[in-house]
């Protein structure tokens, strides 16, 4: 059932909805960094040494509340070993944001991160938010990457960082909605840049044709 | 060793485990989960005595394993046999009889695996292998933090990294090999997991993931001729079979299903090839769906959507009681030739720019799986410094698998009896009561020293001829000195399971064996002792 813009009454299926908004984010980086943990402690709240890699793709939900605003969070976990990056690319096009991760304790995932922007820069839709995230920031005397060349990464990039740990619980929630919140703000510039227009169409962020972005159109 | 908890606390390697403490393990289940809540779910599905029985039958089969193999009327038998389920003690070697590695192995004089075994493979592949090391089945007693199953699940995939240099390690080849560690020694477990990764499921695992992507299309497809009300869920919802069958398909369920249906799903996947993922695949969908699908009438599609997600990857209610769920699946009649029909459609629509894509569904080469082949293992692509096998058989064996058609007898035969509207043969799984069928499962705790032996002989055991060359015991473990063993005894009946909680292994493991040895019913030389030393 396609709910392209305009075409369903995306107000009347919001009033029926918890949420006000509907956002979907990705999370890449290698293996091993952290992925799956950062996510099952921001949508479980524990941590669990014994993690089981992740083979493709897999999904939480979590929702958060910011400025009033109720907002469902799709996060997409995908494998890190780079032959997934087949089947894990088409999962780009739809994401609203991206938190690349790498792991202080690795300075090769840290490297790697040049490999992952250029990635999102060839499949994923043109200004979509990024997040770079350093995991395990608990295990100081392993570290071998610092908060400064993370830092000065992200700048480099022209995007935001943060670093936390999965295990203590550090910064996780902090990185999840401070990649809500640049979502947020980006997509209510963009409606009321829409209104402002006079177009009575709701436009979505992500692109319908991808697998992110299919199910969107009653977002808001 | 179920229950060894402590034998194993001398591991202390940061390649292989952390020093970390174990929470104490109070129970194991059979299979060698550690047991939450003291809750056991994997017992016996059958009494012991049929399990007994069985057992005799699958002994007499392995012995007169040509006749089974080849001869039409036998084939059926073996075929029903193990989709009844291969017993507990004899799973093992029949996996390997069933991948027909067993007379390749011998040809070999295992110099090919110890030579792999000395080899390295690239620094990024070892770093990629040592990773997923501790991620494979924590719960389990073997792959636990402390579990010395990890350094022979070391071994066996950075073998395969060397052996397959071209395709390398890819992570879902972990939990296959993890779970033939569970039944084989190392290098049983490697020669297995090459036959499945070129053998049953060639292309899994390459660099472009080109065939599970096929794969994935024609899953799909095949949703809308056995399942329409649930592929119409599907595309509606547009969860697409990318996100749902990658692991299934690439670890053969085994992350998905309880463990008694795991080893199921696996020795029907062993007999019966490739079709069988996708009859599970479908019987998954089709449990995990029907009822959500029945809801699109009324709502909003994008309202299905979280919980078509939800639902799709779950294992279903079913899947618990084994027998019923490997009764649906075998009802589902997709065959290779319905397969590779579906291929070509999907072929003409392949996106080129993923790269080639070459798929057979057919599970035997012309000569047929159980035929006694020779070293089918190597087609000629392996590395120089190890001893290239018979020319003839790798030809052989390569052009088989890289026909991308060719018509098996057996195939014909099923297609026949599959008619277009009899898609599932006589099943309705919604008439499906659990409560029903979960049966109460015993738990491991037996003391098996207080067991009068000559009442277990009176009741179990069969006659000496019946009795033929299986593992029936099986151990694994650590020793002081640091060396992983695994022991087979082989014309022991019947089994028991001995649980340990003593410190000294070296001690435990000759102590067994010196009592095994001195029974007379153990004729010389039938014990055999693997110790693999390990620089660690």
């Amino acid at each position: 059932m396609s709910s392209a813009a305009g075409s369903s009454t995306p107000t009347s299926i919001a009033a029926q909805k918890a949420y006000d908004y509907l956002f979907k984010l990705l999370l890449i980086g290698d293996s091993g960094v952290g992925k799956t943990c950062l996510l099952f402690r921001f949508a479980e709240n524990s941590f669990n040494p014994t993690f089981i890699s992740t083979i493709g793709i897999d999904f939480k939900i979590q929702t958060v509340e910011i400025d009033g605003k109720r907002i469902k969070l799709q996060v997409w976990d995908t494998a890190g070993q780079e032959r997934f990056r087949t089947i894990t690319t088409a999962y780009y096009r739809g994401a609203m944001g991206i938190l690349l991760v790498y792991d202080v304790t690795s300075k090769k995932t840290f490297e790697n991160i040049t490999n992952w922007l250029k990635n999102i820069e060839e499949h994923a839709a043109e200004g979509v938010e990024q997040l770079l995230v350093a995991n395990k920031c608990d295990q100081e005397d392993k570290r071998v990457i610092s908060e400064e060349q993370g830092q000065l990464l992200a700048v480099h990039h022209g995007i935001d960082f943060i670093e936390c740990s999965a295990m203590t619980g550090e910064n996780v929630r902090e990185a999840f909605y401070r990649m809500a919140r640049r979502v947020k703000t980006k997509h209510e510039s963009k409606e009321s840049a829409q209104r402002a227009d006079g177009s009575k169409s709701v436009k979505i962020l992500s692109d319908p044709g991808s697998p992110l972005g299919k199910s969107l159109g009653n977002c808001c | 060793m179920y229950g060894s908890k402590s034998s194993l606390s001398s591991f202390q390697s940061s390649k292989f485990g952390d020093d970390s403490d174990d929470e104490d393990i109070s129970e194991i289940n059979r299979h060698g989960f550690k047991v939450k809540n003291g809750v056991i779910e994997d017992g016996l599905n059958v009494s012991i005595e049929k399990n007994r029985e069985r057992e005799g039958k699958w002994l007499l089969m392995l012995a007169n394993w040509n006749l089974y193999s080849k001869s039409k009327k036998y084939q059926s038998k073996l075929k029903n046999r193990v989709r009844k389920g291969i017993p507990d003690a004899i799973r093992g070697k029949a996996w390997m009889f069933l991948r027909a590695s067993a007379e390749g192995k011998l040809d070999d004089k295992g110099t090919t695996f110890k030579k792999l075994d000395e080899m390295s493979c690239s620094a990024e592949e070892d770093e990629q292998i040592e990773k997923d090391l501790h991620r494979q089945f924590p719960d389990h007693e073997m792959f636990s933090t402390k579990g010395s199953g990890k350094q022979d699940l070391y071994r066996v995939l950075k073998s395969w990294a060397v052996y397959r240099p071209e395709v390398g390690y890819c992570q879902g080849q972990a939990p296959i090999a993890s779970l033939l560690l569970m039944h084989l020694t190392a290098e049983d477990a490697f020669w297995s997991l090459v036959a499945i990764c070129d053998y049953f499921i060639p292309g899994y695992y390459d660099i472009g993931l080109t065939a599970i992507q096929m794969d994935g299309l024609i899953l799909e497809s095949l949703t809308g001729s056995y399942c329409s009300d649930v592929h119409k869920l599907l595309k509606a919802t547009k969860v697409e079979s990318m996100y749902y069958m990658t692991d299934w398909f690439m670890c053969i369920f085994i992350r998905t299903l309880p463990w008694n249906t795991v080893l199921r799903v696996f020795d029907l996947f062993l007999s019966e090839g490739v079709k069988v993922l996708f009859r599970v695949g479908l019987t998954m969908l089709r449990e995990n769906l029907y009822s959500l699908s029945k809801k699109l009438k009324k709502n909003n599609a994008d309202d299905l959507f979280m919980d078509a997600m939800t639902f799709a990857k779950r294992s279903p209610e079913v899947a618990k009681d084994e027998d019923y769920f490997i009764h649906q699946v075998c009802s589902c009649r997709v065959t290779e030739r319905e397969l590779t029909n579906e291929f070509q459609k999907q072929k003409k629509k392949w996106d080129k720019s993923k790269g080639d894509v070459r798929r057979n569904y057919f599970k035997r080469d012309p000569e047929g799986i159980y035929s006694d082949v020779k070293m089918p293992y190597t087609d000629g692509k392996m590395s120089k410094t190890i001893n290239p096998i018979s020319a003839d058989a790798a030809n052989v064996t390569t052009a088989s698998r890289l026909t991308t058609v060719h018509e098996s007898q057996e195939a014909q035969e099923e297609d026949a009896n599959s008619q277009a509207d009899e898609r599932w043969k006589g099943v309705d799984s919604r008439n499906y009561d659990p409560n029903a069928t979960i049966r109460p499962m015993p738990p491991l705790k037996t003391s098996a020293q207080t067991v009068d032996r000559a009442e277990i002989n009176n009741k179990y055991l069969l006659t000496p001829e019946r009795v033929y060359n299986v593992p029936v015991i099986c151990m694994y473990g650590e020793t002081d000195s640091k060396k992983t063993v695994m022991v087979y005894v082989h014309n022991y009946f019947p089994y028991f399971y001995v649980p340990s909680n003593k410190k000294e292994v070296d001690n435990d493991i000759n102590a067994v064996t010196s009592i095994l040895s001195s029974d007379s019913r153990l004729h010389g030389g039938s014990t055999r002792f693997l110790m693999t030393e390990n620089n660690i």
